[in-house]
């Protein structure tokens, strides 16, 4: 077996396991009875000062798969489809993140100098990918209140939550 | 020309053949000695003194390691340390120091398990020098830095090399019976 074959090896996706949890998303589904609650959106404000956004009819509604331990976050979609998502990146996204990640530190041995680098796009591509699925978000949210007066009080207020709910989730 | 004479120029062309068949007897050894030690042949001249001693050392060397049952690991075996190895290489961004005590302890461990004599350092680079001469002094390398890290002289850099030169000797010692039957047949 020559060297690179070996390193190849170290590299390949076999590296460091990693246990993640989504500890850090302020949107925290903790109420079994919340997806029954009936269409546009519902906060429940939990004890720790946040909002839990809950959708209604189950259909409209994304559930993340999560193993034991880890909590399940709902997607929690402006009255109709806006596409909003709890957690900043879905499950795939940061999982194929995240093995990118450990390949690059099983690298940095060989080649530190194209480890950091490597890095550096990585970090990055992922403030990329945040910054796109706002956008997507923002032009949804902007048309629920940028309509010239007519605007409820009522749709400026749940607009406002939607952007307090994005906040909360970059600023931890 | 007597008799006598012609016994003393007999005897006389003995013993020279005698000792030319010594000297070249012990060349082609030396040579063999050198031819698979490479490096590690100077190496133990230098520590010895005497090329002589170092002769017989690495002989002794040798034999030593052919009174051995060292055995391959198998498949699971490897499968098992590469991934172990693959932590420590990976632990190397954040425990630099630790993750180079740590792969020392692996290759100690693999060795075990090959069925290497559990023995000082020495010893055990000894062992190594017969069946990998060309990466003993690698081994040798990285335990310097090894030493320097337990001060904490040791900057990244020097323990970035340590890990490779640890690693070379890791993959080596890692093959196995299939790999090394392949090998042989070549």
């Amino acid at each position: 077996m020559n060297e690179q074959d070996f390193r190849e090896r170290f590299n390949s996706s076999d590296s460091v396991e990693r246990t993640d949890k989504d500890t850090n998303s302020p949107l925290v589904n903790s109420d079994p009875l919340a997806d029954k609650v009936p269409v546009d959106t519902a906060l429940i404000h939990t004890p720790m000062g946040g909002t839990v956004a809950v959708v209604g009819p189950m259909d409209e509604t994304i559930v993340h798969e999560a193993p034991m331990g880890e909590t399940i976050t709902h997607e929690a979609p402006i009255s109709t489809n806006a596409g909003s998502s709890a957690a900043l990146l879905s499950r795939e996204e940061s999982e194929h993140f995240r093995t990118r990640w450990n390949e690059i530190q099983g690298k940095f041995v060989d080649e530190p100098r194209a480890a950091v680098e490597q890095a550096d796009a990585l970090v990055s591509e992922v403030i990329e990918q945040i910054t796109q699925m706002f956008a997507k978000e923002h032009s949804s949210l902007e048309g629920k209140w940028n309509q010239g007066n007519d605007v409820s009080t009522e749709d400026l207020r749940m607009a406002l939550q939607h952007y307090r709910s994005f906040f909360n989730r970059l600023v931890v | 020309m007597n008799t006598t004479s012609i016994i003393i120029v007999v005897l006389v062309l003995v013993i020279i053949g005698a000792i030319l068949g010594m000297v070249f007897a012990r060349r082609r050894r030396s040579e063999q000695l050198h031819t698979h030690f490479g490096p590690e042949y100077d190496h133990t001249v230098q520590t010895m003194g005497d090329e002589k001693k170092a002769q017989t050392e690495l002989d002794e060397r040798q034999k030593h390691v052919k009174a051995l049952d060292i055995r391959p690991l198998s498949v699971s075996e490897r499968e098992h340390y590469l991934a172990d190895w693959t932590a420590v290489q990976s632990k190397f961004v954040d425990e630099p120091g630790q993750a180079i005590v740590d792969a020392d302890r692996l290759i100690m461990e693999v060795m075990q398990v090959r069925a290497y004599p559990v023995s000082d350092f020495e010893q055990r680079a000894a062992d190594i020098s017969v069946n990998y001469p060309a990466l003993v002094s690698n081994y040798r390398a990285a335990r310097e830095i090894a030493i320097k890290n337990e001060q904490h002289q040791a900057n990244t850099e020097e323990l970035r090399q340590a890990m490779i030169y640890y690693r070379s000797l890791f993959e080596e010692l890692l093959k196995t019976e299939a790999v090394v039957e392949e090998e042989k047949k070549r």
